[in-house]
């Protein structure tokens, strides 16, 4: 559900208080942008279709019922949004196979990650991030950022809350996997010459 | 086992989207969206304004009908005198009888009243197609 301050905002907006508008897309716009640039893999068309989501954001501002959270339907419109670039642009972004981990390598990603200084983890994850399919990428973002519900994931993406729990697993395998490549030879190499 | 594995694999990727961060746009971007916004609201606001508002029609009604209605008290109406006019040339000219001795074909009939309908569905498709391009 929308809270009161949002319902407020929203009512402003829809009786011609267009700067109102402003505080909406401060409070979304980090979050749009992110969801859009993990998507798109591009700062600059991730800007565009940040700024576009925001223009149909206000446009279907007065359709808005408030059934669901606001932000729900933002990222939702963000969503399609990116759907629609990359169906334009035909871009398809590069799928990871799913490797099968043992215990001790996952172990070892996760010791490895650790041994790095903190800027350097935030550039791997970052990067690795980038590797990742638009759509893992999307999902992960929504699940640890914002911290929402299987079921609002799935009225977000327009899936059912058991596909998005699948496919949210798999999202979190293909990123471990991207981890491991971009973390060894080398590092994982270090930290286990450390250990030794 | 294989939850095991689940579980380890959940952790170090909770454990990385930790430590990620949120992207952020650059400095202007509320003022571009508002920039965008205030446009199309701008362009929505003159699109809808009708040349004449209601106040000049309700203004102009009201003139005419004054107008009138004082002409008619002030002149007395008398029977207008029209001329006679016969139409009858129409029906005895060279033109009209051939023209109307043509006939055409039931297929010919057929073809018009389709060609008629085919333009009946194009000409609301054409229309969507052209609003479409306006809004882009």
């Amino acid at each position: 559900m929308t809270t009161d301050q949002e319902t407020t905002i929203i009512n402003q907006i829809i009786g011609g208080d267009t700067q109102a508008f402003a505080v909406l897309v401060d409070r979304y716009k980090d979050l749009v942008f992110t969801l859009a640039i993990r998507m798109l893999k591009n700062r600059e068309e991730a800007e565009e279709v940040s700024q576009d989501t925001f223009v149909k954001v206000f446009k279907a501002l007065p359709r808005f019922k408030g059934d669901s959270k606001l932000s729900t339907w933002v990222y939702k419109v963000a969503y399609n949004s990116c759907l629609d670039r990359i169906k334009k642009n035909k871009n398809r972004y590069n799928e990871v196979g799913i490797d099968s981990f043992t215990e001790n390598q996952i172990k070892t990603v996760d010791n490895a990650l650790d041994a790095l200084e903190e800027k350097e983890q935030q550039q791997t994850i970052q990067h690795c991030l980038q590797q990742l399919a638009s759509k893992d990428s999307f999902l992960l973002t929504l699940f640890y950022f914002e911290e929402l519900s299987l079921e609002e994931i799935s009225q977000i993406v327009n899936k059912e809350a058991n596909t998005v729990k699948v496919n949210i697993h798999r999202a979190r395998k293909r990123l471990a996997s991207i981890l491991k490549q971009n973390l060894e030879p080398e590092t994982i190499q270090s930290y286990e010459r450390e250990r030794s | 086992m294989k939850e095991n594995e689940a579980k380890q694999i959940e952790d170090l990727v909770a454990k990385a989207m930790q430590k990620s961060t949120l992207e952020t746009p650059s400095y202007q971007f509320t003022d571009k969206v508002m920039a965008a916004v205030n446009a199309q609201q701008h362009s929505a606001v003159t699109r809808h304004i009708p040349l004449i508002p209601k106040y000049m029609w309700v203004a102009i009604a009201v003139l005419t009908i004054g107008f009138t209605a004082y002409i008619w008290s002030v002149v007395q109406p008398t029977p207008i005198a029209w001329p006679t006019l016969s139409f009858d040339f129409m029906k005895n000219n060279l033109l009209s009888k051939e023209v109307g001795a043509i006939t055409f074909s039931k297929i010919t009939g057929y073809a018009v009243m389709l060609l008629a309908l085919m333009l009946c569905v194009q000409i609301p498709m054409l229309k969507r197609y052209f609003d479409k391009q306006k809004l882009v």
